[in-house]
């Protein structure tokens, strides 16, 4: 994978969740809350399960990087906003700790860090992006049912799924232009 | 070795050069915890190749360490049959490091056993307290009162050295509560329970209740989802709606302990349909006469009535089961110590792929091809010859007209309470139990507490104070997984392989690695002869010496497979190939004179599970994906992604009972009872109710999970099989009602 900084445009980052791979396991969770050090009692992603009367699938939740994101929006102070590639992010120095954001959310993708005073949520580990490696999920999957996508890139693969509908977002009627999309259904 | 940064570092790598050449120092997008960039110290990091003991399947990992402390852990990427993931537990590893409620030094009991009330103690004064009690029972009543149970791993070679060297024969593991009595029909059928499955490669997969996606060997789930992915079947049997019953392409719900009768139903008709590999089954297989004379009864419209599985279903399943010949496989399964007929169908599972003939074949089930058919073996410390034991064990494994089938590495571990309370054949006095929990895992609760009450010594040597932890005289600190370097480790599969777990950080506390603690135990028992090595070092340099590899380079890989050993199947290219199996006929054995000789079925047989009385409910036991047995539900991120357990219980009989989502419920067998809440899911069978296994815990010392759940296991009957000495858990009815 190619590397991304701040002010990189060549990448349009998404997640793509193949629903037929995820097993449910969780790795991912506890990967993204080590890595990111994620406060007791909190997590940036977690893991629905499937149930009888619910989703026949899992299905990994997290922030969704909108492109018209009801977080950024409602932001007074613009601390929270969506880099050129792609990932929505909090800038710390800039957050005043109002919560609209968390309220705003209609994926309830966000959580308050009491110790800090600030929201967090999924960064996609732009640490790690930005270092060439994968988000800890990705990485840790176990069914290699993440992947990360570039569709600024022409032959990325997992771009291509969401290219040709196969991979779709969430909820898309909220009208958000969510960036995770799911394949669903085998 | 790849030097992987930590998001802590990323700023010192860069500037070493080594990741990115173009990183704009100092800008953060995202600063978390803001004190984050002042973190931002001196310290390399380094990363430690090692092996993950978050479960006992052992995966490769990379630990990435930075001023001392262990920072994030990551699978090894050089891993083929894991690709660098692995799961929600070994990612949660830094947790049961750093976990405030580990035992960090020895503690003494000053209060009742069971009331958790310790004394911190030197090593020294809990070694002396174990060896002078020990001496005085060896005096009193022979070395053979003492017992000694574990969890196999690597580092237990130094408690089975110590037993052996002090003279005992009663050496138990944990293997007859979970897989005995797959592995007791596996060495019966095949003559080895090293056999694996090719499961990336098996175009047709068969489980009998092996939940792979939840009891989670990450290999295993990885190859049958990258096999599902390419268009291969897997066909699931469980009463319960699981994570494998959402990745099967066909889930089929037969009632609880009725797997059998679906399997021999499977046999008969590819038998009468001949869909069967003729060469194979005269080539390697012994007893197929017997076996198509025994199963001849065994229709589909019979399975039907036992399995509630239609007649035409278990023909489908059979016919395409036969037609994906020879990639197709029935798993023979892990957990095995769940109904009397539990050895008869693990039996059927192994003549199911007897007859599709996936010996040795890619998609197939193989021989592991360890070192030694290598033609070499690690090697060892030096020691003197130990003791010849001429005692009698006291749970009849490897004894004839006892448990003769049973292994005597692994014994029966449920025997301990037998022993010491009735004293037959003779009493255990004296029990080291290391990383190995028998009050949390054993059934009858009330009869292990009174057995643990009565021992003169008890001994825990774990991580954690430990429901039995809690009863012991002495609980012995071990540091955990990634404070200490074990010896070398055998992860053979088509090709010999080894692996080395390395110490990343120094021991919290004054834990100590096992290498040491029975080195120093057996010094005070006057023992220390047998240990005669310096350190962990000389032990893992020892080993290596025959395969011309030294400790350096094993380090930088933490695996190594010898050079010019490549994947091996046997009947890959030659289908009439030489398979050398360890039977009496040295043939797969469909029928077993050994067993006719021994006084067991020799034949493939139905047998029956009980019926539940009226007003009571069977009761079956998973595993879930976060946590391990009963070693993980204390570990803070685990115990918070899965803080307790549920009883599942179907809308019907839970609207019967009055009982709606989230209601206490009290769980009965005769006076026992254990409560906890209901879940109330079409997920499960209505005559049928499911808890996870692992909660109910007693030890004080398990400060988050301790009185959480239901404890299943306090509330069975200790049932042992005859023939494989496993513990039968599924066979316990339950009444339920709501508190």
């Amino acid at each position: 994978m190619s590397t991304a900084t701040k002010t990189d445009v060549r990448h349009q980052y998404a997640l793509v969740v193949d629903t037929n791979k995820c097993i449910g396991c969780e790795a991912c969770s506890v990967a993204c809350r080590v890595e990111n050090e994620v406060p007791d009692g909190h997590w940036r992603s977690r893991i629905v399960p499937p149930t009888s009367g619910g989703s026949k699938v899992p299905m990994k939740w997290s922030c969704m990087h909108c492109a018209d994101a009801p977080c950024v929006q409602v932001c007074p102070t613009k601390a929270t906003y969506r880099r050129p590639d792609g990932i929505v992010v909090i800038e710390a120095a800039k957050c005043v700790g109002c919560k609209y954001c968390i309220v705003a959310c209609p994926y309830g993708a966000r959580y308050f860090d009491e110790k800090a005073g600030l929201p967090d949520k999924c960064d996609l580990c732009v640490d790690r992006l930005d270092a060439g490696l994968e988000p800890a999920c990705v990485q840790t999957c176990v069914g290699r049912a993440l992947a990360l996508a570039d569709l600024a890139a022409p032959n990325d693969e997992a771009a291509a799924r969401i290219r040709s509908g196969e991979a779709r977002p969430l909820h898309p009627e909220l009208g958000t232009k969510p960036s995770v999309y799911y394949v669903v259904g085998k | 070795m790849a030097i992987t940064p930590t998001r802590r570092t990323l700023l010192q790598v860069a500037a070493a050069g080594t990741a990115v050449a173009a990183l704009p120092i100092g800008v953060r997008e995202v600063a978390h915890p803001p004190a984050a960039s002042a973190a931002e110290a001196p310290g390399m990091d380094k990363v430690v190749t090692s092996v993950c003991e978050m479960c006992t399947v052992r995966c490769p990992i990379l630990v990435r360490v930075r001023d001392g402390k262990v920072v994030r852990i990551e699978g090894n990427p050089k891993e083929k049959s894991t690709q660098g993931a692995i799961c929600a537990r070994g990612n949660a590893g830094i947790s049961l490091l750093e976990d405030p409620d580990r035992v960090r030094t020895p503690l003494i009991r000053v209060g009742k056993r069971g009331e958790g009330k310790f004394r911190k103690a030197s090593w020294e004064e809990a070694y002396r307290y174990i060896a002078d009690r020990l001496t005085v029972i060896r005096g009193s009543y022979g070395p053979q009162a003492l017992g000694v149970g574990r969890r196999p791993s690597a580092g237990d070679v130094f408690l089975l050295t110590f037993a052996k060297a002090f003279g005992t024969p009663n050496i138990f593991s944990h293997e007859s509560s979970c897989p005995l009595g797959r592995n007791v029909a596996m060495d019966v059928t095949l003559g080895t329970s090293g056999v694996a499955i090719d499961y990336s490669k098996v175009d047709y997969l068969l489980s009998f209740g092996r939940n792979h996606m939840e009891t989670l060997a990450v290999p295993q789930a990885q190859g049958i989802v990258a096999g599902l992915a390419r268009g291969a079947r897997l066909v699931y049997l469980d009463p319960r709606r699981t994570p494998t019953s959402t990745a099967a392409t066909t889930w089929l719900q037969p009632l609880p302990g009725t797997d059998l009768a679906f399997a021999l139903a499977m046999l008969q008709v590819m038998v009468a349909e001949e869909l069967y590999d003729h060469d194979f089954v005269t080539r390697y297989t012994h007893g197929f006469e017997q076996l198509a004379a025994a199963v001849l009864e065994y229709t589909p419209e019979w399975a039907a009535t036992k399995t509630g599985i239609p007649a035409a279903t278990i023909r489908d399943v059979a016919r395409d089961f036969g037609g994906a010949r020879p990639r197709a496989v029935a798993d023979f399964g892990w957990f095995s110590s769940s109904y009397l007929n539990d050895f008869q169908l693990r039996r059927a599972i192994l003549a199911l792929n007897a007859l599709v003939g996936n010996l040795e074949v890619p998609g197939g089930l193989f021989l592991v091809k360890g070192l030694k058919g290598y033609g070499t073996e690690l090697g060892d410390w030096k020691k003197p010859k130990l003791p010849a034991v001429t005692a009698e064990r006291v749970d009849g494994a490897g004894v004839p007209g006892r448990f003769p089938l049973v292994p005597i590495k692994d014994g029966l571990c449920q025997a301990l309470p037998e022993s010491v309370l009735t004293g037959k054949p003779y009493a255990l006095k004296a029990y080291i139990a290391h990383r190995f929990d028998p009050l949390a895992a054993i059934p009858d609760q009330p009869r292990m507490i009174e057995a643990l009450n009565k021992l003169d010594l008890l001994v825990s040597v774990d991580v954690y104070m430990s429901d039995t932890g809690a009863y012991a005289d002495v609980i012995l600190p071990e540091c955990t997984y990634l404070e200490r370097t074990d010896p070398v480790m055998e992860a053979s599969g088509l090709a010999p392989k080894i692996r080395l777990r390395q110490q990343a950080v120094p021991p919290q506390g004054d834990a100590r690695p096992s290498w040491r603690i029975y080195k120093e135990l057996a010094g005070a028992t006057g023992l220390g002869d047998y240990f005669a090595y310096k350190d962990i070092d000389e032990i893992v340099a020892a080993q290596l010496a025959p395969l011309g590899l030294t400790a350096a380079e094993l380090e930088k890989s933490g695996q190594w497979t010898p050079p010019d050993a490549k994947p091996t199947y046997l009947r890959k290219t030659d289908p009439t190939a030489p398979v050398k199996l360890k039977t009496p006929s040295g043939k797969i054995e469909l029928f077993s004179e050994e067993l006719a000789k021994l006084g067991f079925e020799p034949a493939l047989r139905y047998m029956a599970p009980p019926e539940p009385p009226k007003g009571t409910f069977r009761m079956i036991q998973g595993k879930c994906a976060v946590h391990t047995n009963s070693a993980t539900q204390n570990i803070p991120v685990l115990h918070e992604l899965r803080p307790s357990n549920e009883l599942w219980i179907h809308p019907v009989p839970a609207g019967r009972l009055g009982i709606k989502d989230g209601d206490g419920v009290i769980v009965r067998v005769g006076k026992l009872e254990q409560r906890g809440v209901a879940k109330v899911t079409g997920d499960i069978l209505e005559g049928t109710v499911f808890t996870y296994h692992g909660w109910g815990r007693v030890s004080p010392g398990l400060s988050r999970v301790k009185g959480k759940g239901i404890g299943f296991n306090a509330l069975m009957p200790v049932i042992t099989d005859p023939l494989s000495g496993s513990l039968v858990m599924r066979e316990t009815f339950v009444e339920v009602s709501k508190s």
